[in-house]
């Protein structure tokens, strides 16, 4: 997903969860600030580099491509990105190798959806948002996997955009690709950006969505393709369908965080608070558009009546630096940089008690601060 | 037509594109492999037309030209046989003829690369590295038709299941 649902659909969830307007301002801030607490960005700022919660492109082009390097990738990809769904699937006939890979392919309402917003309850608004951000991106990269792997991420160039016309009839239209991404793409020409085919098993070209381009990312687009792990059997991805889902657990799992509910369920949504409002979003998912912040934000601002800021990325820095060492745990950041490193050795934690080598070892220090948290 | 169906079309398609385009390439790759050993005097013309070296230019000629004859003739098989396949995985109703060849072929390779292994142990008496390589190219060879061959089937078989299921 990106910036107009991270941020502006995830405050409208939460203030339709129940959180106030500068509540739901730090957690959709948090939120969107997955996608940009980088290593380099905790580096300009003093901050522990192992918080990162993503990699620029830069970052990945630079990345080790041995095991250490790909394991520090599948750790922030998998964590934050594209949460594994199950991660003791079996399949017959497939050899330890594969089935690593194949165990970390993310789709909705997993185990560690539950851990995840488990781990977040009771803490900070930043590790809410970081939460949200996990959990909206479950749906966005279903069938995917945040490791760079051939032999699950790679696509045929068999994309069709699936069409629904006034009168209900269906169609489908070839969609194009090309790679160059520094164009953007071409909605009325069909022709999106996606990575070069790399045959090599660990090539950063086929980390997550990287073959299917910004296609999960679009909320508006429904569409037919092949993945490699599925057998040759083709996929439809319902993308408004999904992101509704989507934006409903945001409010379920918000208000279980408030403290509404008593535990959060998967597969549970709260449909009655989306209700009023189903057609209203419903037409802002299905808009065709490559960025719908502007209506996300009017909708969210009608929803609070108060202005919903644009998001600087420099906003909390300041705050950050300046504050003391031992002060520094309680500024936004400090927080969002504390709620990280939870979710991120939760999800390693799993990874390795699966018997899964590609996410590294969590560190004895890093279990201990899980145990005496109760996460274990 | 179910999933499973159209899996199979998919798979049986994309095996016979691969496999056809690899057995064009392995022909291009004979028809080299007997450039590069006249040019660098690996094969003699003249022993394979059964000539002493001092017969006149013409005959050397012949020579050569029958040799490139054969290698036209093989190459000509890999490429029928290698863009039917590509023509029968992007068309199932067109003619499946190339199937018959491409088993006859594989009669050829079951015979030849044993009579290599013979040539290998018991007419040189020493392992040959470049036979050692052939026997790995001709049993590659073999297994590209056998899929061809197996791929071919499938898909035959898929698309008039298809057909029924409509």
């Amino acid at each position: 997903m990106q910036e107009d649902f991270h941020y502006y659909a995830t405050y409208c969830a939460a203030y339709l969860a129940g959180y106030t307007h500068d509540e739901s301002m730090d957690i959709c801030y948090s939120a969107q600030f997955v996608d940009l607490c980088t290593k380099t960005l905790l580096s300009k700022l003093g901050a522990p580099q192992d918080a990162a919660t993503t990699q620029l492109q830069l970052e990945l082009a630079d990345s080790r491509t041995d095991i250490l390097g790909l394991q520090d990738i599948t750790r922030i990809w998998a964590s934050f990105h594209f949460l594994p769904y199950d991660l003791y699937a079996q399949l017959s006939r497939k050899g330890r190798g594969y089935m690593n890979r194949y165990r970390l392919i993310c789709k909705p309402n997993g185990p560690l959806l539950e851990r995840t917003v488990n781990i977040a309850n009771g803490t900070s608004l930043q590790h809410v948002g970081i939460a949200m951000h996990v959990l909206a991106d479950t749906w966005a990269h279903t069938f995917f996997a945040g490791t760079p792997s051939l032999v699950i991420n790679n696509t045929t160039d068999d994309f069709s955009e699936i069409l629904t016309a006034e009168d209900g009839s269906v169609t489908t239209r070839r969609i194009r690709f090309r790679h160059n991404p520094g164009a953007a793409d071409d909605l009325e020409q069909n022709l999106y950006t996606n990575t070069v085919y790399q045959s090599s098993e660990k090539s950063i070209m086929n980390l997550g969505h990287g073959r299917a381009g910004h296609l999960p990312d679009y909320s508006f687009i429904r569409y037919e393709y092949l993945p490699a792990w599925n057998n040759y059997e083709s996929i439809v991805k319902d993308n408004p369908a999904d992101y509704m889902k989507a934006f409903a657990q945001m409010i379920y799992a918000m208000k279980f965080l408030r403290g509404e509910l008593d535990e959060f369920k998967p597969d549970t949504y709260a449909d009655d608070t989306v209700a009023p409002y189903k057609e209203r979003i419903n037409e802002i998912l299905t808009k065709r558009q490559i960025n719908a912040c502007e209506d996300w934000k009017k909708f969210g601002e009608e929803l609070s009546g108060q202005t919903i800021e644009d998001f600087d990325l420099n906003k909390f820095q300041e705050e950050y630096i300046k504050a003391d060492k031992s002060a520094k745990k309680d500024t936004f950041i400090g927080k969002f940089i504390e709620g990280a490193l939870a979710q991120k050795h939760m999800v390693t934690a799993e990874i390795v008690k699966s018997g899964n080598v590609l996410a590294g070892i969590v560190k004895f220090k890093q279990l201990d601060i899980l145990k005496e948290a109760g996460l274990d | 037509m179910s999933e499973i169906t159209v899996a199979n079309i998919r798979r049986a398609k994309g095996d016979l594109r691969i496999s056809g385009l690899a057995y064009m390439a392995f022909g291009i790759w004979e028809i080299l492999k007997v450039a590069i050993e006249i040019g660098t005097g690996i094969i003699d013309p003249f022993g394979y037309a059964g000539l002493e070296q001092y017969d006149v230019k013409v005959v050397f000629l012949s020579a050569l030209f029958s040799l490139f004859s054969i290698s036209a003739i093989i190459l000509a098989l890999h490429f029928y046989v290698g863009f039917s396949s590509l023509r029968y995985s992007k068309d199932p109703t067109t003619s499946k003829r190339f199937l018959n060849l491409a088993m006859l072929l594989v009669l050829y390779y079951v015979v030849e690369i044993p009579y290599l292994f013979y040539t290998m142990f018991t007419l040189d008496q020493r392992v040959n590295d470049t036979t050692i390589a052939s026997i790995m190219f001709e049993l590659t060879s073999l297994f590209i038709l056998i899929n061809v061959i197996s791929s071919g089937r499938i898909l035959k078989k898929s698309v008039e299941k298809a057909s029924g299921e409509t």
